[in-house]
């Protein structure tokens, strides 16, 4: 059975150079030193008294959701949903509550963010999306597979629309612990995309299949850029990819 | 004859010992809940009465013996092993080589269950991760994107958990009593759950996961929606795709925590689906514990041994009726005729998902 194709109809960066819409480039300021620096006025023109003391995957997937959503049209709240690819999970926060375990005091603020679902959390919460929603965890190519899994639900057609985040995002101190398995983390990073059946979006598909050992992998934050490069300049075709153990293809346009 | 996702293989462990096991002793109106304290805390809890289970690698060899799956294996859980990660915060010598990371806990799966899965994927969407699980693998399944799917959860006690959930006061003294009125907070409680899906016509006589659906409360982080809008509308979604109406459930297997708010919400859920016809409920969560992301696919693969009974097990834990709603639960086993099951879970994050299953005729 065809389907009618999923569309891209609006992305977000934030990267270590600045944020990234279709409306351009925006540097940082120059006291933020890292994308985990974001302030709430720039991504968000209402209050929010929570932005500060969100964990750092917490903050930058709800920062990346709200410069994504400044430009988007409206959202029917009960028929989007939320993916999030995030490399290791909730680590952070595990971290953080274990040791406010240890220290005799824990903490309930720091446990109900120990759960990779919480980074969906406040974006749904805020912007009253009631949709499906889609967590994936996995250290390689987390963004580009809860990409393929937002467009799933769509044409499943359990949600009309899909905010699909990719996230990388780790506490400074935790950046070589050896929980994290071997893995090396890249710079703090997180792309937002918004999928639906359009109008005015770019079409859209994406595969991912899981492969051995290949030869010029890349990390997964280089084909996004590559995405998110050709839906600002309107370009079309296929993105090959060959991340660290998958193997994929995205393609724009019909 | 359509092609249907089938239930075609499954296993579990729970507070009460093995599948079957853990089937009688819930009709027998046993409870797998002792008093506390638990790693400190003076709460009630469900553990493994073979603390083996514990570690991920022994569950995994043990319920998924004989596992052929040749296509995604989906590793469900809320925090799955997590002994590394406390071991190497708190200075101790390390418990175990499983890591903390869900992925390599899915990877580990898999290579313990020897088959040669097309990719491995885990599930973490909090206490609803299971039937999430169950969700995706219906869409890979119809979507022709594979021909078995193979799921595989675990969820155990440890210290990371229960102090978590006594610092936010859901916790019991005494254990779960789902939708009594003086129930007073979740237990705590561990599980090992093993299914493989698949597509085909089906046999009479089958399981088969007719639909899925899952939403956000969009409410708060930890606390559901107290109008139980969210469940419903997941309940909603799993009615459409399975293409039956409220009037073809034969009964439900709640969420049913025993939290004041949960079982409030889940019980104006259920008004809201079904009017005044609510069919036979159920919380085996008096019986078992909470046990977590795992135990909502746990709880689905229960909700299939009583379809096979057309029976639900007593609700543990009940005795006087406690939400505003004429909720149909009962201390003891209630029979139903309709052979279909609507399976409820919600989750930290406002998530909600269920599944329909129904016996083949």
């Amino acid at each position: 059975m065809s389907h009618p194709p999923v569309q891209i109809l609006g992305f977000a960066a934030l990267l270590p150079e600045g944020m990234l819409t279709a409306a351009g480039h925006s540097p940082w300021e120059a006291d933020q030193q890292s994308v985990a620096d974001v302030r709430r006025g720039q991504v968000l023109d209402k209050p929010h008294l929570n932005f500060g003391k969100l964990t750092v995957s917490d903050r930058l997937s709800f920062a990346a959701a709200c410069l994504l959503l400044r430009s988007a049209p409206s959202l029917d709240g009960p028929r989007t949903g939320i993916a999030i690819g995030m490399p290791w999970g909730s680590l952070s926060a595990d971290i953080r509550f274990m040791e406010s375990v240890v220290g005799g005091f824990p903490s309930p603020a720091i446990f109900s963010a120990t759960l990779p679902s919480s980074a969906i959390a406040e974006i749904a919460i805020y912007y009253k999306l009631q949709g499906p929603n889609r967590v994936v965890s996995q250290p390689y190519a987390s963004g580009l597979v809860a990409l393929e899994a937002a467009e799933r639900v769509i044409r499943s057609g359990k949600a009309d629309a899909m905010i699909a985040v990719a996230l990388t995002a780790i506490e400074p101190q935790d950046r070589t612990s050896p929980l994290l398995a071997g893995t090396t983390p890249r710079p703090d990073a997180a792309f937002a995309f918004l999928l639906g059946k359009g109008p005015g979006g770019t079409p859209f598909s994406i595969t991912m299949q899981p492969a051995g050992h290949a030869e010029n992998s890349q990390p997964e934050d280089v084909y996004l850029r590559s995405l998110v490069e050709r839906l600002q300049s309107r370009r079309t075709g296929a993105i090959a990819v060959t991340a660290r153990g998958w193997f994929g293809k995205l393609v724009l346009g019909e | 004859m359509p092609s249907q996702v089938i239930l075609e293989h499954y296993a579990a462990f729970s507070p009460l010992g093995a599948l079957p096991q853990t089937i009688d002793a819930l009709f027998s109106g046993a409870r797998g809940i002792a008093a506390g304290p638990c790693f400190g805390v003076p709460v009630a809890f469900a553990a493994f009465p073979d603390e083996r289970f514990r570690d991920l690698r022994f569950a995994a060899s043990r319920l998924g013996a004989g596992a052929q799956g040749s296509g995604p294996l989906l590793f469900c859980c809320a925090k799955g092993d997590i002994r590394m990660l406390e071991d190497h915060v708190a200075g101790r010598p390390l418990s175990t080589t499983v890591s903390p990371l869900l992925d390599e806990q899915a990877r580990c799966v898999a290579e313990v269950l020897g088959a040669g899965f097309s990719r491995q994927t885990s599930v973490s969407t909090a206490c609803a991760s299971g039937a999430v699980a169950v969700e995706m693998a219906c869409e890979m399944l119809l979507d022709g994107d594979a021909q078995n799917v193979t799921l595989f959860g675990l969820d155990t006690l440890s210290q990371f958990v229960v102090t978590g959930f006594h610092a936010l006061n859901a916790l019991s003294p005494q254990g779960a009593r789902p939708f009594d009125a003086t129930r007073d907070g979740l237990t705590p409680g561990e599980c090992a759950a093993f299914a493989v899906l698949t597509v085909r016509e089906a046999r009479p006589g089958d399981i088969i996961i007719a639909g899925a659906g899952s939403s956000n409360d969009a409410n708060h982080r930890t606390g559901p929606s107290r109008t139980g809008d969210g469940l419903r509308r997941a309940a909603e979604a799993a009615l459409q795709d399975a293409r039956v109406s409220p009037e073809e459930i034969g009964a439900v297997k709640c969420h049913g925590t025993g939290t004041a708010y949960n079982d409030a919400m889940e019980a104006k859920a259920l008004a809201a689906l079904f009017g005044s016809r609510i069919p036979p409920c159920v919380s085996v969560k008096g019986a078992l514990g909470h046990t977590s992301g795992a135990g909502s696919l746990l709880e689905i693969l229960i909700a299939a041994e009583c379809l096979r009974r057309r029976a639900l097990p007593p609700t543990a834990g009940f005795q006087i009726p406690g939400v505003e709603e004429a909720i149909p639960i009962s201390a003891q086993p209630q029979g139903f005729s309709t052979p279909s099951i609507l399976c409820l879970s919600a989750g930290f994050g406002g998530i909600n998902a269920a599944v329909v299953i129904r016996e083949a005729a």
